[in-house]
């Protein structure tokens, strides 16, 4: 059940990631994450679903270039070479930067959320009684 | 449960991190978020790998709609109802396939590679500018009638090469800009002015000889004088001489070498830029090429042929690009263009084709100046009066548009003035006047026989000087070595350094065109050009100016198969482009094989040297790719160079080399001085004795470097290669050690580092219907991962042309021939 929500969790933030990369670039995936971890500041493994929505969404972006004929393999290969890096590694590395910029902002996301509920719990606790 | 502060802490640093990778180039990397997204990014260009079939386009400014039909070969059939539409078509369809290449060309030639590439292109964009480049491309523009054909047909290029930049959505972007973080710039009409120039550059910048001034320094006006002469010694001109009935031997005594000279020291020194070549080796231009054309009488089938390969820098994407335009009625023309210049260079049309070799004539000048401030000098002084120097102020920019560096240019009233070795030298050069190639190519393209076509040369086409060979379906052959030829003061050539105080050493004028060197319909029955000097230099009209770094070899060798040829063939005229045979081993060879028996027979002989001659005597002079001996010649030819050389080195490095041509004129003369080595004091070498030295050592240095010489590292094809660089010289978007037919001084020549060769290789036949062939050393695509990127290189490599499609109409290209479509249309259609 568990594995489940987390799943669904991710492919949601997929779906956004994607749409983000889509319309407006990848600058979307961290905002996307970090929007994310403000919203889900206290669901566990924050970071890992914004990651793997992150790894999905631009994963699935290349897959459907993939299917419409585009050599991705030979992308990877030669501009793989230019950087000096074993074509896979490259995708590797693509799908890597994304799922950082995610996993990290979604954390960053949801540490501010935590604070600001902190916060207003305290103060909630501090307030007198009606 | 919120995140811990370490975690937060961390995760804001990797992000944060993560972001200015992602924003900002860090070293040679451009920013990785644009670079790996995998919309706009990197990851886009794959899509681009697949060709459109079909696409329907607007152009602003088209008249009418335009069909473009790319065949097989991707080549665009442009099919358009008039001649501006069809070069504004032209401009899209080059843009299409090769934007990156139009722009980094155009950056190159302007001296602006800075603004893609930084601070490390300084120094090659300084070039151009010093050279006056700019500005010379900015007043030929100016001195073009605006409503004039070249204009029109100029800025109807520049309209669909902006159409398609205009439309251009960042994903879209050529690889190169993406790893470069850049993006297009609009092209302008000038930008089309530079790129010519920027073949001028390569073409014709022969400055004084300076080699001969550097060896005079060393040995003496006189050696100096000898062994680097203004006429090669062995003639085969273009221009067929009467009574000539093979090469011409010119020898004379080589003076032997004599004291330096303190004068010419002085002077080299001032012309250190000009030392292109590496000295230390074998004398031979790298850039080069070929035209030869074939009257009826000798042909198999009565039809007049043509064939020319232009020998350039070879890249990827290639040099030109294959084109057809149609404008029924008006134009009908194939051929190559220069990606950034509208209209066939290279080609045929219905009735006449042609091509071009380098004339290799000096029309450069230098002139030592007198100036008023030595530092930051104003006026120059002529005919005792002091004239005001033009300056231009040139800035140069990074990526960011920061200027980064700035150059005072001065000009006299002769061109650019720099300061070398404390000494102002102003320049005088014909590419920097104002011409009109781009309205000598549209000419060109219209002619209806070859007097048409040579008339349009000569009236437009001033520079490069190119010895402009045509045949025509009537059956003649011509040829009419055309540009601008400068008239020195009487009795002076362009060797050496003027007097700029005096305008009495001006140019005077331009050669007359009758008095070019040209042939048309010569008795022999062919015409045949590989750089060679234009004529027999006993009646030129006045100094032309050999470029002798051009060797005589692949002249004699054409010459030789199209004297003994009275059939020929297209496949002959095919088969000869890649011929592997070299006079140049026919002549040294047995003067090898002679001094190894003449040791022998002197009882000087040695094991070794009897290995070497059998060795190179088992040799059928052929450079074929499976040929196990040639690398033992070429490697004692260098060593035969060295040895006899020796005067002329200087701190330990050779300051010039002689070409091999008075190599060979200096085997005539077995005693001759020269032959000395100088490193044995109590010995006094002679020819046989250097050879011999010269073909031990090879032997030596061969078997030490690839094996023994049957085990299969003697192998022409694993010694030498072609290296096809990709234009920012990316070795995953290159092709490398691409084994090749040919070396030193055969029809396809292939040496040093192998990054020049043939750039296009066309035979054409010009019968009822004409007929041709061709290819390219890559294909037409300039993007590296489409499959057109060098697709035609498997036919380069092994010296295949491949029919060249000419249908008259759209309809005439079969169904199966068209491998996609675009349709051009006006705005609002």
């Amino acid at each position: 059940m568990r594995i489940d929500r987390f799943a669904v969790r991710v492919v949601l933030v997929g779906i956004v990631c994607a749409v983000g990369t889509l319309w407006l670039g990848w600058l979307s995936v961290p905002c996307a994450g970090f929007v994310y971890g403000l919203l889900e500041g206290r669901v566990p493994a924050r970071g890992l679903t914004a990651a793997g929505g992150a790894v999905l969404a631009w994963a699935g972006l290349l897959a459907a270039e993939w299917a419409r004929g585009a050599d991705i393999g030979l992308v990877a290969t030669q501009i793989g070479a230019v950087m000096h890096l074993p074509g896979a590694l490259l995708l590797a590395v693509t799908l890597v930067f994304g799922a950082v910029l995610a996993g990290t902002a979604a954390v960053l996301g949801a540490g501010i959320s935590g604070a600001v509920t902190g916060v207003y719990v305290a103060k909630r606790a501090q307030a007198p009684e009606k | 449960m919120p995140p811990k502060p370490l975690v937060i802490t961390l995760a804001a640093v990797a992000l944060a991190a993560t972001l200015y990778a992602g924003l900002r180039p860090i070293g040679p990397l451009p920013p990785l978020g644009r670079l790996l997204d995998p919309v706009d990014g990197v990851w886009a260009n794959a899509g681009t790998s697949v060709p459109a079939h079909s696409e329907v386009t607007n152009i602003p400014g088209l008249k009418g709609p335009v069909d473009v039909r790319y065949d097989t070969r991707g080549v665009p059939h442009i099919f358009a109802t008039s001649e501006e539409d069809v070069y504004r078509a032209l401009g899209y369809v080059v843009a299409r396939d090769r934007l990156f290449q139009l722009d980094i060309q155009t950056r190159a030639a302007t001296g602006r590679l800075t603004e893609l590439v930084g601070r490390q292109a300084l120094e090659a964009d300084e070039e151009p500018r010093m050279m006056g480049m700019p500005r010379a491309a900015e007043r030929k523009l100016a001195a073009l009638d605006p409503g004039g054909v070249s204009r029109r047909m100029m800025d109807a290029y520049t309209d669909g090469i902006n159409a398609y930049i205009d439309n251009l959505k960042p994903k879209d972007y050529p690889i190169e800009y993406k790893l470069l973080n850049a993006r297009p710039e609009r092209w302008h009409s000038i930008n089309s002015v530079h790129l010519l120039n920027q073949m001028g550059l390569t073409l014709a910048a022969g400055g004084p000889d300076h080699r001969l001034l550097r060896a005079a320094a060393l040995i003496g006006d006189s050696a100096a004088e000898s062994v680097f002469p203004v006429h090669s010694p062995i003639q085969e001109p273009i221009e067929p001489v009467a009574g000539w009935s093979g090469p011409h031997n010119r020898f004379q005594q080589i003076a032997p070498p004599g004291p330096p000279d303190t004068a010419a020291a002085r002077v080299s020194s001032l012309f250190q830029r000009f030392e292109g070549n590496d000295p230390t080796t074998e004398t031979h231009r790298s850039f080069a090429s070929n035209n030869w054309a074939v009257a009826p009488s000798r042909t198999k089938d009565g039809y007049a042929l043509l064939a020319g390969d232009p020998h350039l820098q070879l890249t990827l994407p290639s040099i030109w690009y294959e084109v057809h335009l149609v404008v029924p009625g008006k134009l009908d023309v194939y051929g190559v263009t220069i990606p950034g210049s509208p209209g066939v260079v290279i080609g045929f049309n219905r009735d006449v084709s042609w091509t071009f070799t380098n004339t290799g004539a000096d029309v450069m000048d230098f002139y030592r100046e007198t100036v008023d401030d030595t530092l930051n000098p104003k006026r120059y002084r002529v005919d005792g009066e002091w004239r005001d120097l033009v300056t231009r102020l040139e800035e140069y920019r990074d990526q960011s548009g920061s200027v980064i560096h700035t150059d005072t240019v001065r000009y006299t009233h002769r061109g650019p003035m720099t300061r070398d070795h404390g000494q102002w030298v102003s320049m005088r050069w014909t590419l920097l006047e104002p011409s009109n190639e781009i309205r000598a190519f549209y000419d060109a393209s219209h002619a209806r026989n070859v007097y048409e076509f040579e008339t349009a040369m000569a009236r437009n086409y001033w520079v490069p000087a190119q010895n402009m060979l045509a045949t025509d379906r009537n059956g003649s052959i011509a040829i009419r070595s055309t540009g601008h030829f400068p008239i020195r003061p009487s009795g002076r050539t362009g060797e050496f350094i003027f007097d700029g105080s005096s305008s009495a050493n001006d140019w005077t004028g331009y050669w007359p065109i009758d008095k070019y060197p040209q042939s048309v319909n010569p008795a022999q029955g062919f015409l045949a050009s590989a750089n060679q000097e234009p004529e027999n230099p006993e009646s030129q009209f006045g100094y032309l100016g050999d470029d002798a770094d051009y060797e005589v070899w692949r002249a004699l060798r054409i010459n030789q198969l199209l004297r003994t040829s009275t059939r020929v063939t297209v496949d002959s005229m095919i088969r000869w482009q890649t011929d592997p045979s070299s006079v140049r081993a026919d002549l040294f060879v047995p003067y090898f094989l002679a001094a190894a028996k003449s040791e022998d027979s002197l009882g000087r002989g040695t094991r070794n040297l009897d290995s070497a001659a059998t060795l190179l005597g088992q040799w059928d002079r052929k450079y074929s790719r499976a040929n196990t001996r040639a690398v033992l010649f070429e490697t004692a030819m260098q060593q035969l160079s060295d040895l006899t050389w020796d005067e002329l080195m200087r701190g330990g490095k050779r300051v010039a080399t002689p070409s091999t041509a008075v190599l060979a004129e200096l085997m005539s003369q077995p005693t001759n001085a020269w032959w000395d080595d100088r490193r044995t004091k109590d010995v006094v070498e002679g020819r046989d004795d250097i050879l011999a030295k010269s073909l031990v050592a090879a032997l030596q240095i061969v078997t030490r470097k690839h094996g023994a010489p049957d085990a299969g590292g003697w192998r022409w094809d694993r010694v030498q290669f072609a290296n096809i660089y990709h234009l920012l010289r990316i070795p995953a978007f290159s092709a490398l050690r691409i084994p090749v037919q040919g070396g030193v001084g055969t029809l396809a020549p292939s040496s040093g580092t192998g990054i020049f060769g043939p750039s296009w290789r066309m035979v054409v036949e010009m019968g009822p219907e004409v007929r041709a062939w061709g290819t390219l050393p890559g294909g037409q695509s300039g993007n590296p991962f489409s499959p057109r990127y060098k697709d035609h290189l498997r036919f380069w490599e092994s010296g295949v042309l491949q029919p060249l499609m000419f249908p008259r109409t759209a309809a005439e290209l079969p169904a199966g021939a068209t491998s996609a479509t675009l349709k051009l249309e006006p705005p609002g259609r």
